[in-house]
């Protein structure tokens, strides 16, 4: 896909490079030998997109086994290396030199995963991971790591897991970095090519666009002086050659830089977007949140809870975002958030007051408060996840 | 269902108004566009009203006869009415939607104008109100409204986020008979395809098919705000009616049509019902307005608006007033404090050095670096430079002055009153939304009127 965007735009480059040459220097109709030109041209491009057959190492499930480095409980089971994940994993391949990390998976459980690269300089970067929402079942992924900042030869793969249950690794299949092939540019591309993810931080700013990631250099910046460099030169080159019109051409410019900049966003857009036509409400909560388990426990919780029910939100305490949805998702359903040492909890902005003895029923994510005993699971997602009710 | 009957309810009070207030532009569309925009903030107001100041409960009657109540009144003058509605649908099928040159660089943009808002139209009905703030602002007031649950903690959550986004929602509720989550995406959506529909008949109807499609195609080229319409913040709520005012502005200074003189009025009143600072930057647009027409009276030029045509004012300062009554609003509290601007002077003075001018990089780079507003600002302060003393010899001039405002206000409160919240960038680029729309209409107008696609200069001989 990278390939054929690339060729694609060096061709139509070059196609306008050529149609501006006759029409404002040569001044002349374009004729048979430039329509040989082009045609050669795109033949030879045409040609670079045809991919190469890359060379993958697929791991035997020993390797599988052995190459895993994580935080969460790791089996092997028959073939399968098995993950038993609590609350979130952080999972190293201890691999270096690869391009792309395809995993056969068979996941028990609804998991957010993001990945990235170990590097010293990581910590300085916002966490802009590309990453993809896991469901139940067999799926196989595909992780390119060049869309990482600052993956380089050196770069060790880092699977960051935010959810609860087993997760099972069938086969992994890595695609090295060929020799004598150009990390950098690759880096600099596949992130300037990056799709856009919805994130919390999506509402208040889009993710940073670089065209050279290395050198720092921003997309709208470089199309942007671009714009206002040629605009400016047609302005001057009006002012001594008659023949230019700049009335007609500098909104011209203007508004093919912006096309420019419309397309890409278009590309970078579409891979994120919700595109379900027939969806039902619920399925667009399970299926559609930023995080697909708690998705899940908000759907349970508007199917079970009752209107008339008093419910506390058992939350982690640093989630601001989790317990203030749910309590959205149920309202006008009485909700409120649970904190230790308080008898008295309070709702979204303060608006909903009620004491810990009126509460009945408990939505339960992520927390590290205890169960009451009086309380029992009616729906149970994970041990982190469930809805309970007073006995 | 209840959500397009909802929405029927509203357009049908809406072109009611249209056509009783006479701001009929003779398009049925364009009469249907503004009658949602006009129906949904008289919905939003009378609520207002009749909950915070007649202190009635909110119920489905109420709301059937707020709703129903400018088509009753339609409907005893209807004959009066009646050849208007002809002459529209007459007007309607003789408009030219299209230009008649360069047709091929229009289909293109046209192409990318409905592959972006079919997308947006898709993501945002599959949006599960995913916002990390699901609260205070966004589609939680209108929770509380239909439970009227109206007290001194939730007044002010309702007001300072706005009656539009606040009362109009529930409508739909009530004929349901409960709340449903989805409605408020719907809302936003829908109020996107008018205003969509606006900015394009709006200019085509005036002759100017060209720039209807170059208001589409900027408007829509802004990747911030087309993401924005696909989720449940209010922004866009607040954004698009001021954009449409300020394009009728634009015209009614070209053009000076009084029917465009009470749209804007209208409108601006309308720009009011969405967060604290529609309010703001209605004062500020109003402002403009009076002052251009005072410069136009002192050359004792005509077609100025008449003494009834002011009447439309009355809703725009009865809201203000009656709204700082129930709750003042925060912003212009501060501003206004006690009679001095003491309050605003603590503010700056207590912002520290080093964070307003970290906060002055990050306003500058969300403007051209940040993509947010993709390469507009660059192409507009090109644009703004290259076409500037035309732009100060023509009407033009005032639509300016009202961009140079708003920026100076958004650029004012994110450096000097709220630096915090520009430096996490948590609402600096949202602030910069409603510049880029209207600046995309400007720019718009700049290109239909001194530009692109106008055929070649003539050439010195």
């Amino acid at each position: 896909m990278t390939g054929i965007i690339k060729a694609t735009s060096h061709f139509l480059l070059i196609v306008f490079s050529l149609f501006l040459r006759v029409k404002l220097l040569v001044r002349r109709r374009l004729h048979a030998d430039h329509f040989r030109c082009i045609l050669f041209c795109s033949m030879a491009i045409m040609a670079s997109i045809t991919p190469s057959l890359a060379r993958t190492i697929t791991l035997s499930p020993q390797e599988v086994f052995s190459s895993i480095q994580t935080n969460a409980t790791k089996n092997l089971e028959g073939s399968i290396t098995v993950l038993s994940i609590n609350k979130g994993a952080q999972v190293i391949l201890k691999y270096s030199r690869i391009k792309k990390v395809r995993l056969d998976c068979d996941s028990e459980g609804l998991f957010k995963l993001d990945y990235t690269i170990i590097t010293p300089e990581a910590h300085q970067i916002p966490p802009l991971f590309p990453g993809q929402l896991l469901f139940i079942g067999s799926a196989s992924l595909e992780l390119d790591l060049r869309s990482c900042f600052f993956w380089d030869a050196q770069s060790i793969p880092i699977l960051l897991f935010e959810g609860t249950g087993k997760f099972g690794i069938k086969s992994i299949s890595l695609e090295p970095i060929e020799e004598g092939e150009d990390v950098l540019a690759e880096n600099n591309w596949a992130i300037f090519l990056m799709p856009e993810r919805i994130r919390n931080t999506t509402v208040n700013f889009l993710s940073p666009r670089y065209w050279n990631f290395e050198s720092h250099m921003l997309w709208p910046n470089v199309l942007g002086k671009t714009i206002l460099l040629v605009s400016a030169m047609l302005w001057v080159g009006s002012l001594f050659f008659r023949w230019i019109n700049s009335h007609g051409l500098v909104p011209l410019f203007g508004i093919t830089g912006i096309v420019i900049y419309s397309l890409y966003f278009l590309l970078i857009l579409i891979p994120m977007l919700h595109t379900q036509v027939f969806i039902t409400n619920e399925n667009k909560i399970r299926q559609n949140y930023m995080n697909p388990e708690f998705g899940e426990l908000a759907a349970r919780a508007r199917e079970l809870i009752d209107r008339e029910a008093k419910v506390a939100i058992y939350g982690e305490e640093a989630d601001w975002f989790s317990p203030q949805t749910l309590c959205f998702n149920i309202a006008p359903t009485k909700c409120v958030f649970a904190k230790p040492n308080t008898e008295r909890y309070s709702g979204i902005s303060g608006i909903t007051e009620l004491k810990s003895s009126e509460i009945d029923t408990i939505v339960f994510f992520n927390s590290a408060l205890p169960l009451p005993e009086e309380f029992q699971k009616i729906s149970e997602i994970n041990p982190n996840a469930f809805i309970a009710q007073k006995k | 269902m209840s959500f397009l009957g909802s929405t029927l309810l509203l357009i049908l009070a809406g072109y009611s108004l249209v056509l009783l207030l006479r701001v009929s532009q003779k398009h049925i569309v364009a009469d249907i566009a503004l009658g949602w925009f006009l129906g949904s903030g008289y919905f939003a107001m009378a609520s207002f009203f009749v909950t915070y100041i007649l202190h009635t409960r909110l119920s489905l009657l109420s709301s059937l006869c707020t709703i129903l109540l400018p088509s009753g009144i339609l409907l005893l003058c209807f004959q009066t009415f009646k050849p208007a509605m002809r002459e529209s649908v007459v007007a309607t099928i003789g408009t030219n939607y299209f230009p008649k040159t360069k047709r091929l660089v229009y289909i293109l943009l046209l192409s990318m104008v409905l592959a972006v808002f079919a997308l947006v139209l898709l993501h945002g009905k599959n949006t599960p109100t995913n916002t990390d703030d699901a609260v205070r602002l966004r589609a939680f007031t209108p929770m509380l409204v239909y439970e009227n649950n109206l007290t001194s903690k939730t007044t002010p959550l309702i007001l300072n986020n706005g009656i539009f986004p606040s009362f109009v929602p529930i409508l739909s509720w009530q004929l349901a008979g409960r709340i449903e989550h989805f409605h408020f995406n719907y809302l936003i959506l829908t109020n996107l395809l008018f205003f969509l529909t606006a900015i394009y008949l709006f200019p085509a109807i005036r002759q100017k098919p060209q720039q209807g499609i170059l208001n589409l195609f900027l408007v829509l080229s802004i990747p911030l705000f087309v993401y924005h319409a696909t989720t449940t913040y209010i922004d866009t709520l607040y954004v698009i009616p001021f954009s449409l005012s300020f394009l009728t502005m634009t015209f009614y200074f070209q053009e000076r049509n009084s029917r465009d003189f009470r749209i804007f009025l209208l409108l601006m009143t309308i720009t009011c019902f969405s967060k604290s600072e529609g309010e703001i930057t209605g004062i500020t647009t109003l402002s403009v307005m009076l002052t251009y027409l005072i410069t136009k009276r002192y050359r004792r030029e005509l077609n100025l608006p008449s003494k009834k045509e002011w009447l439309l004012i009355i809703p725009f300062a009865l809201y203000l007033i009656t709204r700082n009554v129930v709750f003042p609003n925060k912003l212009i509290s501060m501003l206004l404090a006690k009679g001095d601007l003491s309050a605003a002077n603590q503010a700056i003075a207590s912002s520290p050095q080093p964070n307003r001018a970290k906060a002055l990089t990050i306003f500058w780079d969300s403007l051209f670096s940040s993509g947010n507003f993709g390469v507009l600002f660059y192409v507009l302060s090109f644009n703004v430079a290259y076409y500037l003393r035309t732009i100060f010899q023509s009407a033009l001039f005032w639509s300016l002055v009202v961009l140079v405002l708003l920026s100076l206000e958004i650029f004012y409160n994110a450096i000097f009153l709220t630096p915090e919240f520009t430096i996490d960038q948590s609402t600096i680029h949202r602030s910069l939304m409603i510049l880029a729309v209207s600046s995309a209409l400007f720019l718009a107008s700049t290109w239909e009127r001194y530009g692109f696609p106008q055929s070649k200069s003539p050439r010195r001989r």
